[in-house]
């Protein structure tokens, strides 16, 4: 089991350092020069050289790829290239902005769509069933940005329960929240009902029920908990999801996350910011899946022991 | 119990029948046949609709902005006075043309790489999947943003940069099911008589993989919409003016507190066509899939 742990845990830092590798590749092979963009036109050639120098621009790019990965690994950014600002300072706020609307986009996932799913499956075919799952495939077929845009016009202008965008509270979070994670909640229903209703069949069931257990310990000692292995796979698949997702979903509703913050970045070509941002986001998505497969092993007998 | 199972009576049905056998398909599953008519329809409508119609979709009629649906403009116009109706119809071609780009561009390059890895299971095949590990290790929609920043905004970019989301999907898809046929008996078969590996893929374990692909295709279609809709929603699509529909909903936002008809529209539409492509999906998967149809 440990060994398992390990294994992972290695792969999770090769592929970090990959990471590193793409991301530093992909913004240098980006169109414009960044000696350009700090020098003002009247410069004279050597003034040009000096900033070079400065940043470390004249040297090859591996070197700058260590030196860069160095500063990196040590906890420091850099600057943004547009205010200055350390990119530390610009991110730690937002970086919490974006796991607090994330988290609870995954509760909403895992909640409704886990219950949802088992009711569904329990009472299969009841108008329960059918409801929720037209619904299921109602809410995947709705793009995010639009679901952003409707639960703005009815919540923020039409009822004007709720904030129609921006941060600092929990009311600020709920329709963000709602617009990331319904269409996942729906595939983790379906996913679910799918599940409970092939262990549902299964014989070990049969004899649970037959040597007079409660129904409430069939449906989730021996219900659930095996069917939550596949339920688990479309979790892990949909977390990955969320944390893309969230870059939409803070730009429809100007929530000051990775997202919102990596869009701005990009469109004002602040390649510091842009690399931070990408980061950040692929190390929190690497971290998430790790844990993903931790939770594996608590679920999955198998793979604990194999 | 084979014989209850409607693809065997289908089977049956056609071999006694002279009616051919997607009519007799499509009588059995009737919503898989409306699912199939109204997708058809939208098609249509991408690839005719621009020539039938004689409204221009760039059109600024600044007299009329953000008017409400009425007779002259049956979904109104939007915040620069533009036929709506006109840039959903000219922007299908864009919205459902690009997704199907993607989807086969993500087939193409995965379905190859994956049937190779799969058939001759070398160190190629390794290598390969690992790549293909990698290329799943980041997220979809983000590296996208990223290749398009780089590489620039238009429609070859998206595909290639959306493209690549798709491709370890079929690979690995693909993969494995090569290696379950490889292991069948009409391979061996195949190979006792002399047939070359080339023609085994043909012939004997391509076609054997279409029914479980047409199911990912179509639910990849959605997802490939929805992802190049949102790119355009970014502004990172295709460029204005050209009408896109995730573009046309980003711009609509500036006005979506006095016309939320403008937003509402593409919005609608998008749900609409997406809506079609994955209750296809289901249909074809109860359809092709028997393994999942047993537990409905």
């Amino acid at each position: 089991m440990s060994n398992y742990i390990l294994k992972r845990i290695s792969q999770i830092f090769l592929m970090a350092f990959f990471a590193t590798i793409v991301i530093f590749a992909l913004i240098h092979l980006a169109p414009g020069d960044p000696v350009a963009a700090l020098s003002s036109p009247g410069m004279s050639e050597e003034d040009r050289l000096g900033i070079a120098r400065k940043y470390g621009l004249d040297q090859p790019l591996y070197v700058q790829y260590v030196r860069w990965l160095g500063t990196t690994l040590q906890g420091d950014l850099g600057r943004s290239l547009l205010t200055n600002q350390p990119i530390n300072e610009l991110i730690s706020t937002r970086f919490g902005n974006t796991l607090q609307l994330v988290a609870l986009a995954m509760v909403l996932n895992i909640v409704v769509g886990i219950v949802t799913g088992v009711i569904a499956a329990t009472r299969r075919g009841s108008i329960f069933d059918l409801s929720s799952m037209t619904l299921a495939i109602l809410s995947f077929s709705i793009p995010p940005f639009f679901l952003g845009i409707i639960l703005i016009l009815v919540f923020a202008v039409g009822l004007k329960w709720l904030p129609a965008g921006g941060a600092g509270s929990f009311h600020h979070l709920i329709l963000p929240a709602i617009a990331l994670g319904l269409a996942t909640a729906a595939l983790t229903a379906r996913m679910t009902r799918s599940a409970m209703l092939e262990v549902l069949g299964s014989d070990y069931i049969r004899s649970a029920r037959a040597k007079g257990l409660s129904e409430s310990r069939v449906l989730f000692r021996h219900g659930l908990k095996n069917a939550m292995i596949p339920v688990l796979t479309i979790i892990g698949q949909t977390t990955g999801a969320l944390l893309a997702g969230a870059v939409i979903t803070e730009t429809v509703f100007a929530y000051p996350g990775m997202g919102f913050t990596l869009v701005k970045s990009l469109s004002e070509r602040d390649y510091p910011v842009i690399q931070a941002a990408l980061l950040v986001t692929s190390f929190l998505y690497l971290t998430i899946n790790l844990l993903i497969d931790i939770a594996y092993l608590y679920a999955d007998p198998r793979i604990r022991y194999g | 119990m084979l014989t209850s199972s409607p693809v065997a009576q289908t089977i049956a049905a056609r071999t006694s029948s002279p009616r051919p056998y997607w009519l007799t398909i499509l009588s059995k599953y009737p919503f898989l046949a409306i699912e199939t008519v109204l997708l058809t329809l939208f098609v249509l409508v991408a690839l005719f609709g621009p020539t039938l119609l004689d409204v221009s979709p760039t059109e600024q009629i600044l007299a009329r902005v953000r008017e409400v649906p009425n007779p002259n403009a049956l979904l109104g116009r939007d915040e620069l006075g533009r036929d709506i109706l006109a840039r959903l119809v000219y922007g299908a071609r864009f919205t459902i043309g690009v997704g199907l780009a993607t989807v086969l561009f993500g087939l193409m390059v995965g379905g190859f790489l994956g049937l190779i890895s799969g058939y001759y299971q070398t160190h190629y095949d390794t290598v390969i999947m690992r790549v293909m590990d990698l290329l799943m290790a980041f997220p979809s929609i983000l590296s996208a943003i990223v290749m398009i920043a780089i590489l620039g905004t238009g429609v070859t970019n998206v595909i290639l940069a959306v493209g690549i989301f798709f491709v370890p999907i079929f690979a690995r898809l693909v993969r494995a099911l090569t290696l379950r046929l490889s292991n069948e008996q009409f391979v061996d078969s195949a190979r006792a008589v002399g047939a070359s590996d080339i023609r085994i893929m043909r012939r004997h374990i391509l076609p054997n993989t279409v029914p479980t692909l047409l199911v990912q295709i179509t639910y990849s279609l959605g997802e490939a919409i929805i992802i190049v809709a949102g790119l355009g929603f970014l502004g990172l699509g295709v460029q204005p003016p050209t009408p896109e529909w995730g573009a046309m909903l980003s711009r609509a936002r500036e006005v979506m507190f006095v016309a939320p008809h403008v937003a509402i529209m593409p919005g609608l539409a998008l749900v609409f066509l997406l809506l079609l492509v994955n209750l296809l999906g289901d249909g074809l998967r109860d359809l092709l899939d028997p393994r999942l149809r047993r537990t409905p």
